[in-house]
């Protein structure tokens, strides 16, 4: 193998290894953010709120990843997450976590059932489902295929 | 008639009676009434609106719980479970009150090693009770500068209590504000664009080196003060600072993941903290004042028994019957002294109930928190073991190495 294979190899490790962290990562602050509503608040303090409620993104570079991978501040839209606040696209989540039926949206054709999927995978295939914004919603997909394999 | 019978003292009476009546006055003069101020210190934000290359990320370290530090006179109303939770809220809120300035970047509290940080700040809570919260407060940026180092101290009044009088905020934001704008002067005074460059580039590096130490470790310099200094930049497109910096991203959400248990930890224990604040604050006021009281009249009943004893050896009648007087007054001072301590111990008795309940009503969410806090922390440190593996590989690889580091 040469040192640029080699290289490489060393580089897919990493990469993989990303998903199954962001998908750890997610399924700790869906749980989180589980938790604060059933306790009938906002995730995060409202100090630093006004740059996240805004979302205006000025964060964004903190919380978002390097290219191919998942922008876990985006998942939770606006690019306040580094700051620790729950953005303002949170508002539009809201409903996911409340008793009412959350709205879900269709699964790509190329993504199977999903019966044999592991933890990581099953958090990544629902927070895909889940997710409102179709950019990021492809996104977490693309994950979930480099999680599972479909994508190679 | 008698004549005028002069009065003679032998010289150590003499001395007893006027120690005994400068202890009298100067106790008198010791009654001090501290005057609070209702005033809440406000918090100063940015007015500049910052380019994202001027914001300095802060970490906030757990504050310590002080619980050595207590000041005399103070530790039966310390309860340690109380302060242990305490010192989440004390960091929770700084951090938060800092992100509310707009002056900074991103604001975390983070439980681990800040040598990565821009800016790092670490605490002790030294004295916390319904009155009185004294922090000293240690702020420090990448370099090893110091910016602060001393405490904070906010006494408060029963009116930052009064739902009708205050405000949403905490009692005690009035301190957290003071830390906050005092960090915002230093940095306003003392820092330009260039600075807060080196800072901020000093801090990546650290992070870097943290995970491929053999990568990074030529580009920062110590100097004998402990001052760090950049020695030379990695080229803007290193391969490997790309793949740290993708690793950097991810140790972001995993404060961010970690500010969610704080925050929900925060707002749960909120509640029943701040009542137990408002609670322990009467207590803690007449405790402080039956205290008061009791030494007073001890240091009283001393002072008129000494005086009282030095008089019963005139040979004047009238003096040693004011003597007797004396004693007996001096007496029921110093009984009274005692039972105003005795009172004073059923404040504390008071207040550790107040705190007992506290303690048991927040454990549930002490304890998931630390449990989550260790779980999450333990994966990621084990995700991280495996990241400076593979870098260290493909280190070894880049430089022309054929046996993996380790080996």
């Amino acid at each position: 193998m040469t040192a640029t294979e080699r290289r490489a190899v060393l580089d897919g490790q990493l990469e993989k290894s990303y998903g199954t962290f962001d998908g750890m990562i997610i399924a700790e602050r869906q749980k989180a953010e589980s938790q604060a509503n059933e306790a009938g608040s906002q995730v995060m303090g409202n100090g630093g709120g006004g740059e996240g409620a805004d979302g205006d993104g000025t964060e964004g570079a903190e919380g978002t990843f390097g290219q191919g991978s998942i922008s876990v501040a985006a998942a939770n839209t606006g690019g306040a997450a580094g700051n620790g606040t729950m953005p303002a696209g949170g508002a539009t989540r809201e409903g996911e976590y409340s008793n009412t039926a959350p709205p879900t949206f269709a699964a790509p054709a190329d993504i199977p059932s999903g019966d044999d999927d592991d933890v990581v995978a099953r958090q990544l295939r629902e927070a895909a489902m889940h997710e409102p914004d179709p950019v990021l919603r492809e996104k977490l997909w693309d994950e979930y295929r480099k999680y599972t394999g479909l994508s190679q | 008639m008698k004549a005028a019978i002069r009065i003679h003292q032998p010289k150590h009476q003499r001395t007893l009676l006027a120690a005994a009546m400068l202890l009298a006055m100067g106790m008198a003069g010791c009654s001090t009434q501290t005057v609070k101020s209702t005033t809440v210190t406000s918090i100063v934000t940015e007015t500049v609106s910052l380019a994202e290359e001027e914001l300095l990320d802060i970490s906030i370290g757990i504050f310590e719980p002080g619980l050595d530090d207590i000041p005399n006179k103070r530790e039966e109303l310390t309860f340690a479970d109380v302060r242990m939770a305490e010192t989440q809220f004390v960091s929770y809120q700084l951090a938060q009150t800092l992100q509310g300035s707009g002056a900074w970047g991103v604001v975390r509290v983070n439980p681990n090693e800040l040598s990565s940080a821009d800016i790092a700040v670490t605490g002790t809570i030294l004295q916390s009770d319904g009155e009185t919260m004294v922090v000293k407060v240690n702020v420090k940026d990448a370099t090893g500068k110091v910016w602060i180092d001393k405490e904070y101290k906010e006494v408060v009044s029963k009116y930052s209590y009064d739902p009708r009088q205050r405000s949403q905020d905490d009692p005690f934001q009035g301190l957290f504000n003071r830390i906050a704008n005092d960090m915002l002067a230093f940095r306003q005074q003392n820092m330009d664009s260039q600075e807060v460059a080196t800072i901020r580039s000093i801090s990546r590096i650290q992070f870097a080196k943290s995970f491929a130490p053999q990568a990074f470790d030529e580009y920062l310099t110590t100097d004998r003060n402990g001052m760090l200094a950049l020695s030379r930049l990695p080229a803007a497109n290193d391969p490997m600072l790309s793949r740290i910096d993708d690793i950097r991203e991810r140790d972001y959400l995993y404060i961010d993941a970690l500010q969610d248990y704080y925050g929900n930890y925060v707002r749960q224990m909120q509640g029943p903290y701040t009542n137990f604040r408002r609670e322990s604050y009467e207590e803690v006021m007449k405790y402080d004042k039956l205290r008061a009281q009791a030494t007073r009249n001890m240091v009283l009943g001393v002072a008129a028994i000494v005086g009282g004893l030095a008089a019963t050896q005139s040979n004047n009648a009238a003096v040693q019957y004011s003597a007797y007087g004396g004693l007996l007054g001096g007496g029921f001072l110093i009984k009274d002294a005692f039972n105003k301590r005795d009172e004073a111990q059923m404040q504390v008795e008071a207040l550790a109930e107040l705190g007992n309940s506290l303690e048991s009503e927040i454990a549930p969410q002490t304890i998931e928190l630390d449990e989550r806090v260790v779980t999450l922390t333990g994966s990621v440190q084990e995700q991280y073991a495996q990241w400076r593996e593979i870098l260290s590989d493909i280190y070894a690889n880049e430089v022309g190495s054929t046996a993996p580091a380790g080996q």
